[in-house]
């Protein structure tokens, strides 16, 4: 998919008849009531299906202990930085050398020097995937105005990102390039584009994991799920109170019913969203029947599992580009990491792999793609247990369409050192990363995979244009490479 | 003029039905009126004001000028002489035609008004006339406390809907009686006996009382999170310290802890942990901010969330440093934020135009050094020896460890200088000197009074509250009155009382007020319609679930809480006008509908209470005992099951203090007649009420709090 002028003239028309809507219905309306009024209108002029699939590790992953270093001289420094001293036995935050074996990493192009990695060891899945070619580490990536070293880091000599290592701001950011009180995210604006291509606009932007600013476009609205699928109202589909049918019919026109108080009106907007998409939601989800197992006990697995489904009912749906959203919480470890962190990131092991093969089994590996996000990574350094809130994280991409076994961007420098030496240059202090990609520079590759046009992804993601080569950077590529563009 | 009348200072007073005679009459029978309706209202231990006139120069605010230290902070207002004779002189210009001064002559304070004749005077308390207006005789009318509700009116409810919005706002529920005391005491007045009430049994008594201190390898109360479920609901239910209960559940939101944070810690009583935790917001929820922010950050419960337990000082030689976690949410979170404020609330810019930020990474290291060197304080600790099998330490820690104030260790603390927030702490400092050191200097930010009192507008009374509304809330924040930084019950007061919470046709533009939270709806519930012996059997359990109630006390899952401050729901036309309504991140199409699934199953069915507590098998699997439903009692809505539209009426009131409209009363009240039953028939009649609650609290017009 690569951008055409047909298609941004499609975005300009869409543009256009949205500005026309908003002038009659007027601000109080939003644009989304009138999504069917769109019908002409079309960013995407595929007719195939496409999905992305954002997996949100809510607390700041720790990456150190995600990706971890595994060359002996990285390992060194690792183990010896996360409290373990000399040595290779696991201890303090340093996972043992030995238990990494079956989790290592095999690029198809091995690192310069010698450098390897390996996965955490609950994650199996994953580094088969990577191993086999569908996944790859995007490293050290988090949000940026614009390229930043240590030195102006320090000197505030460049715009920062505002609010960094706050997690709710951060979040945010991550999401939307915006902190808290932020009303649209980039999933949300590319689903924007996508809302005409979709028989059903509602179900554009679906999450499994509550309200995420991620999915929220301008006009586009997250759709949820839970993981059993769309929620049925009992006392509106059974006369649970023995009145015949007036108190389900009063229930429905209370619930339902277009409100004046702008509060009220918001609240029954989306009881009266749901009550009207229930139905054809769960009767689509019945026919989808999945034999790939997702494992118990565990939440994100769940949401993916839903994921997969309404991919399998896309049809029935009307779906042909699709925004998702699922979240595990529980990452933010400043102590009790090494009891905790294990069983999460083994989690989101489980749920990514099975996925994947979820993806497989319906016949759409090459048209779904999953990437992990958290709003940051962690410091090096450890405290009595755990690490501290951090800013670039490595982050994993996963799908048929992933130019899988390799890494993106350089693999930082492990170092908490404070000095000029070219090594301590990769944080900004207790080796809490620098990001080297741009989280703006992640959603681009994945937005232009999906069928973004180029200045579509310059409007929906602010601060692009102060990456890539056109800007003067081209260690800071506007496409990262990590997916195929067929 | 008061020479002539030197019979004034006599006591010569006679009876006022002596003396009713002409124009005066209808003055008198209106003084009486208001005089006998005042005497009910207006107890007598509400003691005269020396200061009454100093409380006129702040309206908003009807307590904060109060002078002498030893007096607890009262909300009845009242009127002084001045107050009183300027109000006469409006409401019976005939007999007292203003403008006059006030005269003395001891003991009164009066006014004399030539064209008619008549003296208007004051003596400490008591009021009198003289002149035509009386018949000529000295003649004592009443008390300022009588003329309370008249001179201040809008201190009082004018109808039972504006008693309802206050007690919606101030605690969970509105009772019949309830409304009757708003409406005998005043706003003020009310909220000054509840702040003097005595508080209802803790947490920590309630699990105590329960024996959920028991060792039982059938029960194992001891690691359980549900009996940390229960105790909180247990105290949401069942305190008739309601506004304290209240204020405390909104402080659990700011200052957030989870069950599931804290279980990991030693070998302790999560559920004792939990309880403690909530029974020192209880305990503070009308003192002042400074100990309530040292109790919390001296608390094992927060010490276990956000890391402060067992924070370990810096070690150079293996490059530990200390966790970071409390120091920056403690700044974030609890008491400054993230950009330095102006006292109403918004943000400060530089020259620049550029926000300022209150802190950067240099201060959060910094102030983390203050947070180490704790530790459960195990002084005293009584632990009882257990098979590995159920504690890998081999013994359970008591239920006293896990609620004292952590235990400063000298040895783990760090001694280091440091500095933070452009103060600094020399090197060897005690740690406890330290500690202090810090929360002064973050109870002493600017900040702390907008970013705190905002919230707390938000949690009671309005989702995007006014920039003059926040200011007038910090003020009291700032300075209570007589100097005092962090009154609780200042800022409370301020909160509620002030015009933008009370004036209900504000109330009523569109965007006001709040979502009610899920929690709060469901207490209300369980308040209006049912006793407190049917409520105390009830057993609360977790229900943040999406799939349930979307939030359930002391279960957020972070210490973000359920829904942000600064959240603003995308997509909708809050995020069109840039407007804030925190309870919109709980709000989506699952949770819209599992909540009406939630509610309407305990509104009909009430709670299903296990014969025994859980237990399990010998392999340790839940073996759910057998049990009853326990139902609400509705007892006064029993009593109107015939008239459907009075019922309704009835929900109107004391649920959505009389926000749905005639035509929705109209449609839930034809509803429910279609539920019919033989004379006599409970079952179906009881039914016929749950359907009504169901359909009143599924409306947007309940949902949403004004």
């Amino acid at each position: 998919m690569t951008s055409t002028p047909s298609i941004d003239l499609a975005r300009r028309a869409f543009l256009r008849r949205s500005a026309q809507l908003g002038a009659v219905a007027g601000p109080a309306l939003p644009w989304a009531l009138n999504l069917a009024a769109f019908g002409e209108a079309a960013a995407f002029s595929a007719s195939d299906y496409k999905a992305l699939v954002c997996v949100f590790l809510l607390g700041g992953n720790d990456h150190p202990n995600t990706v971890v270093a595994y060359d002996e001289a990285n390992y060194d420094i690792y183990h010896r930085t996360r409290g373990g001293g000399p040595g290779v036995q696991a201890r303090e935050l340093a996972i043992g050398r030995a238990s990494l074996e079956a989790t290592v990493l095999r690029p198809q192009r091995p690192l310069p020097s010698g450098v390897a990695f390996a996965l955490h060891p609950n994650m199996t899945g994953l580094a088969r995937l990577f191993n086999s070619g569908q996944a790859a580490v995007q490293m050290n990536v988090g949000p940026l105005i614009v390229p930043t070293t240590r030195r102006q880091f320090a000197d505030k000599a460049v715009p920062l990102p505002p609010k960094l290592f706050s997690h709710n701001d951060q979040a945010s950011v991550w999401q939307s390039s915006i902190p808290e009180g932020s009303t649209a995210g980039w999933g949300g604006r590319i689903g924007d584009l996508a809302l005409s291509n979709n028989g059903d606009a509602l179900f554009t932007c679906v999450s499994a994991a509550g309200n995420a600013v991620f999915l929220s476009g301008d006009s586009a609205l997250q759709y949820q799920v839970s993981p059993s699928g769309a929620t049925r109202i009992q006392a509106l589909n059974e006369d649970v109170f023995g009145a015949g049918n007036a108190v389900t019919a009063a229930l429905r026109t209370l619930i339902t019913r277009p409100r004046t108080d702008m509060l009220e009106r918001e609240y029954s907007r989306t009881t009266a969203r749901g009550v009207e998409a229930e139905g054809r939601v769960n009767a689509a989800l019945d026919s989808v029947r999945l034999a790939t197992t997702f494992g118990t006990g565990n939440a994100l697995a769940a949401q993916m599992r839903v994921v997969a489904r309404m991919i399998g009912a896309r049809t029935t749906l009307g779906a042909r580009r699709q925004v998702f959203f699922v979240s595990l919480g529980g990452f933010d470890l400043h102590d009790n990491l090494m009891l905790k962190h294990p069983r999460l990131i083994g989690q989101v092991s489980e749920a990514m792999t099975a996925f994947y093969d979820a993806t497989v089994e319906l016949g759409v590996a090459d048209r779904v793609t999953a990437f992990t996000a958290s709003e940051f990574g962690r410091t090096l350094t450890y405290n009595y247990g755990g690490s501290d809130h951090g800013w670039g994280s490595h982050h994993l991409v996963v799908g048929g369409a992933v130019n899988g076994a390799a890494y993106y961007g350089p693999a930082p420098a492990l170092s908490v050192g404070d000095t000029d030496a070219p090594a301590d240059q990769s944080h900004a202090g207790q080796g809490r990363l620098i990001p080297t990609t741009s989280v703006e520079q992640f959603a681009a590759t994945l937005g232009r995979w999906f069928g973004v046009g180029e200045s579509e992804l310059a409007e929906l993601l602010p601060n692009l244009s102060h990456f890539g080569a056109a800007a003067g950077h081209p260690d800071y590529p506007i496409d990262l490479g990590f997916l195929r563009t067929a | 003029m008061l020479d002539e009348q030197t019979d004034l200072s006599s006591e010569r007073v006679r009876p006022t039905h002596a003396r009713e005679t002409g124009h005066a009459q209808t003055f008198l029978l209106a003084l009486s009126a208001a005089a006998a309706l005042g005497a009910c209202a207006n107890p007598e231990d509400e003691a005269p004001d020396s200061s009454a006139s100093a409380e006129r120069s702040s309206r908003k605010l009807p307590f904060q000028a109060r002078a002498a230290a030893s007096d607890a902070p009262r909300a009845v207002r009242m009127p002084d002489a001045t107050a009183l004779m300027d109000w006469a002189q409006t409401q019976y210009a005939t007999f007292f035609p203003g403008p006059q001064q006030n005269r003395t002559a001891a003991p009164y304070v009066y006014r004399y008004y030539p064209s008619t004749g008549n003296y208007l005077g004051v003596d400490g308390l008591d009021i009198y006339i003289l002149g035509p207006v009386s018949g000529g005789a000295l003649l004592k009318v009443g008390t300022l406390a009588d003329f309370a509700t008249q001179v201040y009116p809008e201190q009082y409810p004018a109808r039972d809907i504006d008693a309802v919005r206050l007690l919606h706002q101030a605690q969970f529920a509105a009772t019949d009686e309830d409304v009757a005391a708003v409406r005998a005491r005043g706003f003020g007045g009310w909220l000054h006996d509840q702040f003097t009430r005595a508080p209802g049994q803790s947490g920590a008594e309630w699990l105590d009382a329960g024996r959920f201190d028991v060792i039982d390898t059938a029960t194992r109360y001891y690691f359980s999170q549900q009996i940390g479920d229960r105790v909180l609901w247990a105290q949401l239910f069942t305190r008739q310290d309601a506004v304290r209960t209240r204020v405390a559940f909104a402080l659990s939101e700011h200052f957030v802890v989870a069950i599931t944070g804290i279980d990991s810690v030693d070998s302790w009583f999560v559920n004792y942990g939990a309880a403690g935790y909530w029974d020192l917001l209880c305990s503070h929820a009308f003192g002042n901010f400074r100990q309530l922010l040292e109790a919390v950050t001296l608390s094992p419960a927060m010490g276990a969330y956000l890391g402060t337990l067992r924070n370990l000082k810096e070690d150079p030689a293996t490059g530990r440093v200390p966790d970071e976690n409390y120091a920056r949410e403690v700044m974030q979170l609890f008491t400054i934020g993230l950009h330095e404020l102006n006292p109403d609330g918004t943000e400060k810019l530089d020259a620049a135009g550029n926000r300022i930020e209150t802190y950067d990474l240099d201060d959060v290291t910094g102030l983390a050094r203050v947070f180490t060197g704790y530790d459960v304080d195990y002084r005293a600790n009584q632990p009882t020896p257990v098979p590995t099998t159920i504690s890998s330490f081999g013994v359970l820690n008591d239920t006293k460890c896990c609620r004292k104030p952590m235990y400063l260790s000298p040895s783990r603390h760090s001694f280091a200088a440091t500095s933070f927030l452009n103060v600094s702490i020399p090197a060897d400092t005690d740690g406890t000197v330290a500690l202090k050191f810090a929360l002064d200097t973050l109870f002493a930010h600017p900040n702390v009074g907008p970013f705190f009192g905002r919230r707390m507008i938000q949690r009671l009374v309005t989702g995007n509250p006014s920039t003059a509304y926040v200011q007038r809330v910090a003020a009291a924040f700032n300075d209570n009155g007589h100097g005092v930084r962090g009154d609780m019950q200042a800022m409370l007061t301020a909160i509620l009382l002030d015009d933008e919470a009370r004036d209900a046709t504000r109330a009523a533009a569109s965007g006001y007020g709040k979502l009610r939270e899920p929690v709060v709806r469901f207490v209300q519930w369980a308040h209006t319609f049912s006793d407190v012996a049917t409520r105390a059997r009830w057993q609360g359990g977790n229900y943040s679930d999406a799939t349930s109630l979307s939030q359930s006390p002391m279960r957020a899952s972070s210490v973000f809480n359920f829904f942000r401050p600064g959240y603003v729901p995308p997509g909708t036309e809050m995020a069109h006008i840039g407007a804030t309504a925190p309870e919109f991140q709980i709000v989506n199409e699952s949770t819209t509908a599992s909540y009406i699934n939630f509610i309407q199953e305990y509104i009909q069915f009430g709670f299903w209470v296990p014969a025994t507590d859980r237990v399990y098998d010998a392999a340790g699997n839940y073996v759910p005992p057998t049990g009853d439903n326990v139902r609400p009692t509705y007892a006064r809505e029993l009593a109107l099951v015939d008239d459907p539209m009075a019922l309704v009426r009835r929900l109107n009131l004391l649920l959505a203090a009389g926000r749905m409209s005639d035509d929705t009363v109209g449609l839930i009240a034809d509803a429910i007649s279609a539920i019919r039953g033989a004379p006599g028939d409970t079952v179906r009649m009881r039914d016929r009420i749950a359907a009504g609650i169901t359909l009143v609290m599924a409306s947007p017009e309940y949902l949403v709090q004004k």
